[in-house]
């Protein structure tokens, strides 16, 4: 059986460009994502009146970048958090423009995860395209995600999520995984800024 | 599977079938993600309730039928129509301007008005498209009174309509070409529910009449068949004019549109509409053509707002200031109504599940 964002027809699109400092620009990827079960997750809170009373909670207005994608189960709808987000600001680099909010992401009906970091898309970024299409334009600049390491190793970053805000309406608000991507090993340096365009279409 | 519509006449299940989602809801979802968080910072009542989120789900069902039922069955008129609307038979119902009266001339091949079969007429729905964003479209009258087409005043807007109450008929009539005495003939065009049970014109008359579907052809009025449950949705006012059946916070099904959910939702992803139709819903819906069409609407916020209705849009029957959207619909092969025998009516309960997981 099709479930409503199969049916509905849900689909997303994840472009990464890199911009160096002069100017040069250079398409990394170009590919479609996958919307995870987290999306139908958050709107059944919505359509059952059993979630948060606010329009906002169910708008996707944050992100998180990993370390460790693809997930060992491989990329499936099920997925409900990245393989190795990033853990703090700091990893998002505290000098960058980036505003980093942490927070329990729910995994499901009954789990969370404590203090997981999400950099936040501000609303100039959410951008409507057409009746049924959004566009979130995530910008990784110069200062952010720089010199990431896991066990004194350097580590590049290789997947992305969006997420949903508070569906479930938690005083403390758990943002939920809808949308999921990975990508070849980028090693972030301050000579580039990478911008993400991610386009859902509903 | 898209979905699933269940349709149950009294305690049988008559229907069960996928539905379509249409492209108004992957607009909802796009307007969800774009209101703007700066309205929250607002104070102002009204801009504050745009953020409600009641405001983003399903809010309405309605019902509809072919385009060519919109222009016969009881949609329609003729000399003879005219004539016996106009006859000693019917002065009582002109001079009580009742417009509850489904009158048509026998609609069976063999002109047999008092068969208790009486089939709609011309009741296919158009080819299912997730673009369109109304059950049917060309869903005018044809008809005119006093030499005006009713479409003029009320253009068709899809779907079977609510005009037959007597408040409503006059509300709605008045201040327009149709007020007065053309009132009740244009609502008995219009259609399509009857009175709620508490509604009955006995007085100054005292015949006790009620409302009917009555088949009749040359030799007079012939099969009449009175209301007894009375319609649900305009008993319990939960349908407004344009047709639309509001949502309930109960669990009643009479009562309107009912959202429910079990303990498991968020792991099933199951939420299930429901409605009743009466059996003189049912009755009335017949003779209006029948029900080919099934369709659940959100408020289409940006809409409302633009015709200066203020959230939060509270549904009104005569004047509702919801604007609405198509979510998803549902079109069928047989008429929900259709029955061997006319008397035999039972309530119908429409349940539409929707799997989000």
């Amino acid at each position: 059986m099709k479930n409503f964002t199969e049916d509905l027809g849900i689909t997303g699109h994840l472009e990464i460009i890199k911009k160096m400092s002069s100017g040069e620009e250079e398409v990394l990827l170009d590919d479609p994502n996958i919307i995870v079960s987290g999306m139908g997750f958050g709107l059944s809170y919505l359509f059952t009146a059993n979630g948060s009373d606010s329009i906002l909670d169910y708008q996707i207005e944050r992100f998180q970048i990993g370390l460790s994608g693809p997930p060992a189960g491989g990329v499936v709808s099920g997925i409900n958090q990245l393989s190795g987000a990033l853990s703090s600001a700091a990893e998002y680099g505290l000098g960058s423009n980036l505003f980093v909010d942490v927070r329990d992401l729910r995994t499901n009906s009954t789990t969370t995860v404590n203090n997981q970091a999400f950099a936040l898309i501000p609303a100039s970024k959410i951008t409507r395209l057409g009746e049924s299409s959004v566009r979130y334009t995530l910008v990784i600049d110069e200062e952010a995600c720089n010199g990431l390491t896991r066990q004194g190793s350097s580590k590049a970053i290789n997947e992305a999520g969006l997420f949903m805000k508070n569906p479930t309406g938690a005083t403390n608000p758990e943002p939920v995984l809808v949308a999921y991507r990975t990508f070849s090993d980028i090693i972030k340096t301050n000579d580039f800024s990478l911008l993400f365009r991610w386009t859902l279409n509903f | 599977m898209r979905g699933e519509v269940e349709v149950w006449s009294g305690d049988d299940l008559i229907l069960k079938e996928a539905n379509m989602l249409t492209d108004g809801a992957g607009e909802l979802l796009a307007d969800i993600m774009t209101v703007s968080p700066s309205l929250a910072t607002i104070s102002d009542p009204a801009t504050q309730a745009i953020l409600d989120a009641s405001n983003y789900t399903i809010q309405a069902i309605s019902f509809g039928t072919g385009s060519d039922a919109f222009r016969s069955n009881a949609h329609a008129k003729d000399d003879k129509w005219n004539e016996r609307y106009s006859s000693s038979y019917w002065l009582n119902i002109i001079n009580r301007d009742i417009g509850n009266i489904s009158l048509l001339r026998s609609n069976r091949p063999d002109k047999n008005k008092n068969e208790v079969n009486q089939p709609a007429d011309g009741g296919f729905p158009s080819t299912p498209d997730p673009i369109k964003t109304v059950l049917e479209e060309s869903t005018d009258l044809s008809s005119q009174i006093i030499n005006l087409d009713i479409s003029s005043v009320f253009p068709g807007n899809g779907q079977l309509t609510n005009f037959l109450p007597d408040a409503i008929m006059s509300s709605v009539m008045s201040g327009t070409d149709f007020s007065g005495a053309g009132a009740f003939k244009v609502a008995s065009l219009l259609g399509c529910f009857p009175e709620g049970s508490s509604v009955l014109y006995d007085i100054p008359f005292n015949d006790g009449d009620k409302n009917k579907v009555v088949y009749f052809d040359n030799d007079g009025a012939g099969l009449e068949v009175e209301i007894t449950t009375g319609s649900y949705f305009n008993q319990f006012s939960s349908m407004d004019v344009s047709g639309f059946v509001t949502t309930t916070p109960t669990t009643n099904t009479k009562l309107g549109l009912t959202t429910s959910s079990n303990s498991n939702f968020a792991t099933n992803g199951i939420v299930e509409y429901a409605v009743k139709l009466s059996k003189d819903d049912a009755l009335f819906a017949h003779a209006y053509g029948g029900i080919y069409h099934l369709g659940m609407w959100t408020i289409n916020m940006g809409e409302s707002l633009r015709n200066r209705n203020t959230p939060p849009f509270s549904f009104s029957v005569l004047n509702n200031p919801r604007k609405y959207r198509l979510f998803c619909r549902k079109g069928l092969s047989k008429d929900l109504t259709f029955i061997n025998d006319i008397n035999e009516y039972e309530d119908i309960t429409i349940k539409w599940r929707i799997h989000f997981l």
